[in-house]
């Protein structure tokens, strides 16, 4: 037995608990690998990338970023040496190679694309889930089971099911390759998403709140706006977290709708390895800078998030 | 302030007649306590006052005005919930502002300023003003629930069970203190309850609802003395009303039709055992009866009695168990009996 004069039921021994940390730790650790492993062999050289048995020690470099960013050209050593002094470390890193930087490659356009569509679909997910989540919690609204499983429904086919027809679609109404069709169509798929997250949310505010708005002067649209929306904003976070996941990490679609000027980075990140042979830092550089802006968001409303994975699990 | 009315309201939810063609004036500044078992159609009967419910028939009019298809918030009506309902994310001072802040009303800040800081003073939490809403005690955020009705100046309050979820203590202390301020303000007051005590104490009129009727409305005092049925005479009186066939009393000149007396614990006099000087002057409306337990109270004893089939209950004096003891025999005197029909309506003698 441990010092604890008063024994608990519930509360678990020190020693169980040491256990339980260190497993998670554990698990932890090795659900990390990947990711370490993308993060180093985005500052490897293309030599040591592909080494094998494969190095953990290595020199690092920034090549990977310099080829992620450029488009080079290969010439003549005669050409290279006769240039003047190099700009910047990416031009000395190609110069190495026996290369000149002759422009930037597609990568941040594509990621700009990325961004512009995964939050645009997000804020526009997350905006009509939350009305039409409202409506259903809190009016009568004929077939709200029927509705709401309709709802459901449109997530559970496949992106490929639905790819072709939407492809035809698109192409004539001239959405295909363009932002806005993207948005549309992620909003569309996370919209299902958004509505049954917020639903339960909602539920669990009680409804007196708006009540006593009601009558303390507000119509109901200023009660939702000033009383639910902010007692909301947990499982707002938490749902724009889950739709903004969905539209950053989409490849299908973006594959079959995508190619030049609405193209997001997913699709983009794999043309790298045929453009100068297996370039696996510059993968994995690209990698790396695609994972930021979720791990951001992800850390910064994590709380929310972890409410929203166990929502429903614990009353409060 | 203004009066209330309402004209053969109905509501139904499904198959559950909620409120049943319920008629009720309110009078200017008057406090007016419905008294009911759950689902008796309590809290619809405030919430289709208040516009939170829409009505199937009749109409409600505040201050003359038919305002039935009105929304809640051009009602002009306050409503205290009875889980307080105050918003979490604000503080206390937000909470009693939130009011004055809508769009209905045009104050400056330093006049909104004023009129929370007033409230609080009457609700007594001024002290608490810039805590969250959400970290204070249940009489505190009962308070501020009180305090955020009263910061306007609306044409009627509204108050569902606004003391029920407060420890005895509290429940006494408020109620004073709700009654003071109604008093003060001159407002006319609907409030909601199952707590006879509530009622008694702060109604100037008691409405006794039962399945969604209004079975009864009138003074505390009225509805003591003068119950319409059955119902209304076992809902008012602690402990209740002793419940016995007619013919159990020897003597009675119960009205023809009365199948059931009824006997308050103060009207039933021990007279056996010379607890009172008995007054042999005449032989009607007693019975024997044998003492099988005493509850003691402090101020006064229950006696729990048994007479034959029938258990009853009456009140003795403070010392009687040094009198007394279990299984003695006693006699009893009642008065002012009240009798019922089968159908448990009142028959007057």
């Amino acid at each position: 037995m441990s010092g604890n004069s008063a024994h608990s039921v519930v509360e678990p021994t020190t020693t169980s608990k040491t256990v339980a940390g260190f497993l998670v730790i554990l698990y932890a650790l090795i659900t990390m690998i990947p990711l370490f492993w993308i993060v180093i062999t985005g500052f490897k050289s293309p030599p040591d990338s592909i080494s094998y048995p494969p190095k953990v020690f290595f020199e690092p470099t920034l090549e990977g970023y310099c080829n992620l960013f450029t488009t080079r050209s290969r010439q003549t050593r005669e050409y290279v040496e006769a240039l003047g002094p190099p700009e910047g470390i990416c031009d000395e890193i190609t110069r190495k190679r026996q290369m000149v930087i002759v422009g930037d490659s597609n990568y941040w356009p594509r990621f700009q694309n990325s961004l512009i569509i995964a939050f645009g679909s997000t804020i526009l997910a997350v905006f009509l889930g939350t009305l039409t989540a409202y409506g259903f919690s809190r009016f009568k609204v004929p077939l709200a089971d029927d509705l709401l499983f309709f709802i459901l429904s449109t997530r559970m086919m496949p992106p490929i099911a639905v790819a072709v027809p939407i492809y035809l679609m698109y192409r004539k109404l001239g959405l295909s390759d363009t932002a806005l069709g993207m948005i549309l169509l992620y909003t569309a798929v996370n919209v299902s998403l958004a509505v049954w997250l917020l639903k339960g949310f909602i539920d669990e505010i009680p409804r007196e709140y708006e009540e006593a708005a009601m009558i303390d002067g507000y119509t109901r649209l200023q009660s939702f706006w000033k009383v639910v929306l902010p007692q909301a904003t947990t499982g707002i976070a938490a749902t724009a977290i889950f739709c903004l996941i969905f539209a950053w990490n989409e490849y299908a679609f973006a594959v079959l709708l995508t190619s030049g000027t609405a193209q997001t980075a997913p699709p983009f990140i794999p043309t790298i390895i045929g453009e100068g042979g297996l370039d696996w830092p510059a993968v994995a550089a690209g990698t790396t800078i695609f994972v930021v802006p979720i791990l951001v968001f992800t850390i910064l409303l994590r709380k929310q998030l972890l409410r929203g994975i166990t929502f429903g699990a614990v009353r409060k | 302030m203004a009066n209330v009315t309402l004209r053969g309201v109905s509501k139904r939810f499904k198959n559950l007649v909620a409120v049943d063609d319920v008629s009720i004036d309110i009078a200017d500044g008057e406090f007016v306590v419905l008294l009911g078992p759950t689902g008796a159609g309590k809290t619809t009967t405030l919430r289709l006052v208040a516009g939170l419910e829409k009505p199937e028939a009749g109409s409600v009019l505040i201050d003359g005005k038919d305002v039935t298809g009105f929304a809640p918030s051009q009602r002009d009506v306050s409503f205290v919930f009875q889980q307080y309902s105050l918003y979490p994310h604000l503080s206390v001072r937000d909470n009693l502002a939130f009011p004055l802040k809508s769009p209905a009303h045009s104050l400056n800040a330093s006049q909104i300023k004023a009129r929370v800081e007033h409230v609080a003073e009457l609700v007594q939490i001024a002290h608490k003003l810039d805590n969250r809403s959400t970290a204070l005690s249940g009489g505190e955020m009962q308070r501020v629930a009180i305090g955020r009705a009263l910061v306007r100046d609306p044409a009627v309050f509204l108050m569902d069970e606004p003391l029920s979820s407060l420890d005895a203590k509290l429940r006494g202390d408020l109620r004073v203190e709700l009654k003071r301020i109604q008093k003060e303000l001159g407002a006319t007051l609907l409030y909601v309850t199952h707590d006879q005590i509530e009622a008694m104490t702060m109604a100037d009129r008691i409405g006794i609802l039962d399945e969604g009727r209004l079975v009864q409305l009138g003074t505390p005092r009225e509805i003591y003395e003068d119950p319409v049925n059955v119902h209304v005479a076992a809902r008012l009186g602690q402990p209740a009303i002793n419940l016995l066939p007619v013919s159990v009393m020897g003597g009675v000149s119960a009205p023809q039709s009365a199948s059931t007396m009824g006997i308050r614990t103060e009207h039933l006099d021990v007279i056996g055992q010379g607890t009172r000087a008995s007054d042999n002057d005449d032989a009607a409306m007693k019975v024997a009866a044998t003492l099988e337990r005493v509850e003691f109270l402090g101020d006064q004893n229950r006696l729990h009695l048994r007479m034959g089939d029938h258990r009853i209950v009456t009140l003795g004096d403070g010392d009687i168990e040094y009198r007394i003891q279990p299984g003695s025999e006693m006699t009893l005197r009642a008065r002012n009996a009240l009798y019922f029909d089968q159908n448990g309506e009142r028959v007057r003698g």
